[in-house]
């Protein structure tokens, strides 16, 4: 049994998805969106923390968890209502005393009741799905439905029942062979009678002279008929206890998708609710590069000061390499940021922070961003930003998507130029897609003038109006970046 | 453990030997020399037999079940209740009759040359063969097809247990299972291990219990009971002898058998009782060697030659340059190879082999100078007393805690009494006089790596002493070489 809201072929297995790249968290600003999803929830930060920044790999699982994620948005109460009873049977389970018990008859009656507590929680979701199943259209939820209602009836729930209830009878049935030492093995577990018949009287005469009696009091020969049914019981207790981790395992499951819906749920509430400006994307299976979005933003920034922020329209189809330049402060790296996000929400299933969003699938997104109190010329620095791109081209296929900020930036114009101008040309001939923001005017001089249709050039320019602070253009790259501006603004007039 | 043992790091090496059988008496005879040259072909010619043939893994099979069958029989004897202590005997002589049975196929089916195996096989042959054993195979089957065939079923509740005659109700766990199978992935989890009380021994109510499970089976229990009678003393001592020392050959081979796949050679020494000449290729510390993980990793080799009047060698180089291991090596090989073993080395020749003595500084020795010396010198004078023509001596950096005049004067006494008395001496020291220009002293010196003089390659070779060329090779490293220094000057003034 899969829940199967989040794929179509397989449960969501927290840890077969990689571990999260930090650099890439770090670099788009991944936390604040985690934040907005988590509200501080450590079950939900466990999920949406792998399950983000791992992309799908194909056009159709994006569109099935689309899906799933648009009949969520749709229904909050049922997906909220639904995850807390998840978590609530995992919670349960956790609570029945004596989960690292070995003694088999323990495990036995904690297993039995784990079970029965599991079985109320099925109940519950059956009611749920009486209630709201028919109004659900995508097939995540139809069948996740379906399941309850057909894999969970009303006579499957009575046998299990009936199970537990006799699983809990003190008086066992069992038969066994002879092993080492003549001592009784091989132990299988029979349906349990009702209790012996009273003592003397009831008992046969040949039945009698095949008891072994003790006496309550006698402790330790109590203890030995414990022994005895702990050998006995073994088996089955091992088996039953396997039975109600693997329903453990169906909880655990169904919890880990659903903490992804409701981590949708609170993001769309972040971003607005109702008046939230996103779309579900249109990701686009061709080898052809595709990059084409109208009103896109940074929802780390629009999270970030609480209201609406402008987005940028942007059509960069057909070409592998875009470069930003333009003034220093001019949302360069917001909108580097905004292009990263929209690709990592898009591959994950999520609506995206634009008006309307459509890009190639990539197989990873990799960022390279030197933090602007980094870009002090020092030798060492680039020993240590070459390692930090290596590291990058480690992780990079030719169907990566890669964002550089400010890349080379710790060493001269000249040979930050040589270097990126031998790093880019060697991706870009590999397939890779790559977005340069620079202020090296000398790389982006020299890529205009040799460059082939491959290229796009965009501009940041810092708006006059306070509405419009910044806004990004498709343009040439200027001969001075805006550094004076800045050294007179900040430096100057203090 | 002889003192010359633990200063060669034999005891090490026995410890390694002995693996989990520690306290067996399994290394006894890894320090008991053999004195007939006969006896050492003899071990040769078993091992020759088992690294030839595939009869060790049969061997060690045969081992292995007769060790079982001791167990058995031991925990039978220490067992009150007869239905239990039967079973227990009838597993042993089960053990016992399989372990014979299958070695006997083994050795029949190969052919040992050695006289030992051929012994073991010709004595199985006719065991095997016997009327008595015919029978008594039979049996055992019989008993434990018998007892196979009992079950019985119980109704356990609070302070009762019923037994009864088991018919064949179904498994209930199996049914809870088939209920809940729906929830099933591919990813099974984590196995809970059960705690179901696995003591060897029934406790008095599983007695009680069997007693009523005999009671519905009389006529096997009876017939357990006969049997036991008739066969109580079962065991062949001649087989037993046998168990008892092949372990001493297997345990050999599985130690040294890792540093044979990880490219060690060993070799059966030619020991030679007229000629004093040694020659070994190949040689290194065993103890160190099996003290590396895996076992046999960047151990290097050394060749050792001592031919016509050789009778000293003298090893130097740097500290921690591998001049004690080397030592060491010859130690452990000229004694080892008296005890019948293949030894590290490849075309090991050495004179007749006798006891080898070592004097190594210990740190049981008194802290004050005088006393160390003191009581350096009074282990010199035991091994001096107890020295043969063919004994080794190997002195390990001696005397280092008195002048160098002094360490010098002393070193050349002791050398001068031992290869007197016709034994060799091996030397480790810093002292490169000792090696003197002489026709019976060979010169061995470390090779240093030719890329980084400081770093010693843990190789030796025949060549006079160089104590100056470890200095020079650190001088390079810090630019404060020769042509370093001048270049250096040259710079500065350039200024």
């Amino acid at each position: 049994m899969r829940p199967g809201l989040l794929f179509s072929d397989r449960d969501l297995d927290l840890d077969a998805l990689p571990v999260p790249d930090p650099t890439l968290v770090a670099d788009l600003g991944l936390e604040r969106v985690f934040d907005a999803m988590t509200r501080g929830d450590r079950l939900l930060d466990d999920v949406v923390r792998r399950v983000v920044p791992s992309p799908l790999s194909r056009t159709d699982a994006i569109r099935y968890r689309q899906a799933t994620i648009t009949d969520a948005l749709a229904y909050p109460d049922v997906i909220r209502e639904l995850y807390a009873i998840a978590v609530g049977a995992i919670d349960g389970e956790r609570r029945v005393w004596g989960g690292k018990m070995r003694n088999a008859e323990l495990v036995l009656d904690r297993a039995a009741e784990v079970i029965g507590l599991f079985l109320a929680s099925f109940r519950s979701m059956r009611r749920i799905e009486a209630e709201h199943a028919s109004a659900f259209t995508s097939p995540g939820f139809v069948a996740f439905f379906e399941l309850i209602k057909t894999q969970l009836d009303d006579a499957w729930l009575a046998e299990a029942d009936e199970h537990v209830s006799r699983l809990r009878t003190r008086t066992l049935q069992v038969s066994a062979h002879l092993g080492v030492g003549n001592r009784g093995t091989g132990y299988v577990l029979h349906r349990r009678p009702n209790a012996i018949q009273g003592w003397r009287g009831r008992l046969g005469r040949e039945e009698h002279r095949q008891t072994v009696a003790v006496l309550l009091k006698d402790q330790n020969a109590m203890n030995m008929i414990g022994e005895l049914r702990a050998l006995a019981i073994a088996p089955t207790a091992g088996a039953v206890h396997e039975t109600a981790q693997w329903v453990l395992a169906f909880f655990k499951v169904l919890r880990a998708e659903l903490a992804l819906l409701v981590g949708c749920l609170n993001l769309h509430e972040a971003l607005g609710g109702a008046d939230a400006r996103v779309c579900m994307p249109d990701p686009s299976p061709d080898q052809e590069p595709v990059f084409s979005a109208t009103g896109l933003y940074d929802p780390g920034l629009r999270l970030a000061i609480g209201g609406p922020v402008v987005g940028n329209d942007v059509v960069a189809d057909g070409v592998r390499l875009v470069v930003v330049t333009g003034a220093n402060g001019g949302g360069k790296s917001t909108f580097l940021r905004a292009v990263g996000l929209a690709q990592v929400m898009s591959q994950a299933g999520l609506f995206v922070a634009a008006e309307r969003f459509a890009s190639s699938l990539h197989s990873n997104v990799l960022t390279h961003f030197t933090r602007e109190e980094d870009w002090a010329m020092e030798r060492g620095k680039l020993h240590e930003e070459l390692a930090r791109l290596g590291d990058v081209l480690d992780a990079c296929s030719p169907s990566s998507l890669v964002l550089l900020n400010e890349s080379l930036s710790s060493t001269n114009e000249r040979e930050g130029a040589e270097i990126a101008r031998q790093v880019v040309s060697a991706l870009v001939d590999r397939g890779v897609t790559v977005w340069f923001v620079t202020h090296n005017h000398r790389f982006a001089a020299d890529l205009h003038q040799t460059a082939t249709a491959g290229v796009r050039f965009l501009r940041a320019e810092r708006g006059g109006d306070g509405d419009r602070p910044f806004h990004i253009t498709e343009a040439t790259p200027l001969a001075t970046s805006h550094g004076m501006d800045l050294y007179r603004r900040i430096v100057s007039s203090s | 453990m002889p003192p010359f043992a633990i200063d060669l790091h034999l005891d090490e090496v026995a410890v390694a030997f002995q693996g989990d059988r520690a306290g067996s008496g399994l290394a006894a005879p890894l320090f008991e020399r053999l004195r007939d040259p006969d006896a050492v072909a003899f071990r040769h010619e078993v091992f020759r037999d088992l690294e030839a043939t595939d009869l060790r893994s049969g061997l060690a099979e045969f081992v292995a079940r007769m060790g079982a069958v001791e167990a058995h029989l031991t925990h039978a004897a220490a067992i009150a209740h007869p239905l239990e202590r039967q079973r227990w005997q009838l597993e042993a002589a089960r053990t016992y009759a399989a372990a014979v049975t299958a070695v006997a196929r083994v050795l029949e089916d190969a052919t040992p040359t050695s006289r030992g195996l051929g012994a073991l096989r010709a004595s199985l042959h006719d065991h095997v063969d016997s009327e008595g054993f015919t029978a008594f195979v039979a049996d055992t089957s019989r008993m434990l097809a018998g007892l196979a065939g009992v079950t019985y079923r119980l109704r356990i509740d609070e302070s009762r247990i019923v037994v009864g005659r088991h018919d064949g109700e179904a498994d209930y766990g199996a049914e809870v299972l088939a209920t809940f199978a729906r929830f099933r992935r591919t990813a099974a989890p984590a196995p809970l291990q059960v705690d179901a009380f696995h003591i060897v021994d029934m406790n008095m109510v599983e007695v009680e219990v069997l007693e009523r499970v005999a009671r519905l089976h009389p006529s096997v229990f009876e017939e357990l009971d006969g049997y036991v009678r008739a066969y109580s003393a079962f065991l062949d001592p001649a087989v037993a002898a046998f168990a008892n020392e092949l372990p001493f050959y297997l345990a050999w081979l599985d130690l040294i058998g890792p540093l044979q796949e990880a490219g060690l050679a060993f070799c059966y020494p030619q020991v030679s009782a007229t000629d004093a000449e040694s020659r070994a290729h190949g040689l290194f510390d065993l103890a160190l060697a099996l003290r590396r993980q895996p076992p046999g990793t960047d151990i290097v080799t050394n060749d050792l030659e001592l031919s016509g009047a050789e009778r000293l060698l003298v090893i130097t180089g740097p500290n921690q340059g591998g001049k004690t291991a080397f030592a060491r090596a010859i130690g452990q090989v000229c004694h080892l190879a008296a005890i019948g073993v293949p030894v590290p080395g490849s075309a090991v020749r050495l004179g007749l082999g006798e006891t080898v003595h070592t004097l190594f500084a210990r740190s049981e020795d008194p802290g004050d100078l005088t006393g160390r010396l003191e009581a350096e010198l009074t282990r010199a004078r035991a091994i001096l007393d107890d020295l043969r023509p063919g004994c080794v001596v190997i002195l390990n950096e001696s005397f280092s805690s008195t002048t160098v005049d002094d360490a010098l004067a002393l070193d050349r006494a002791l050398i001068g009494e031992t290869t007197q008395r016709g034994a060799i001496c091996v030397v480790v020291t810093f002292l490169g006089e000792l090696a003197a220009d002489d026709p019976s002293t060979v010169s061995m010196t470390s090779v240093m790596d030719s890329l980084d003089p400081t770093r010693p390659t843990f190789r030796f070779e025949r060549r006079p002493p160089d104590p100056l060329a470890h200095a020079r090779a650190v001088a390079d490293v810090y630019g404060l070489g020769y042509d370093a220094v001048r270049a250096r000057i040259a710079e500065a003034t350039t200024r």
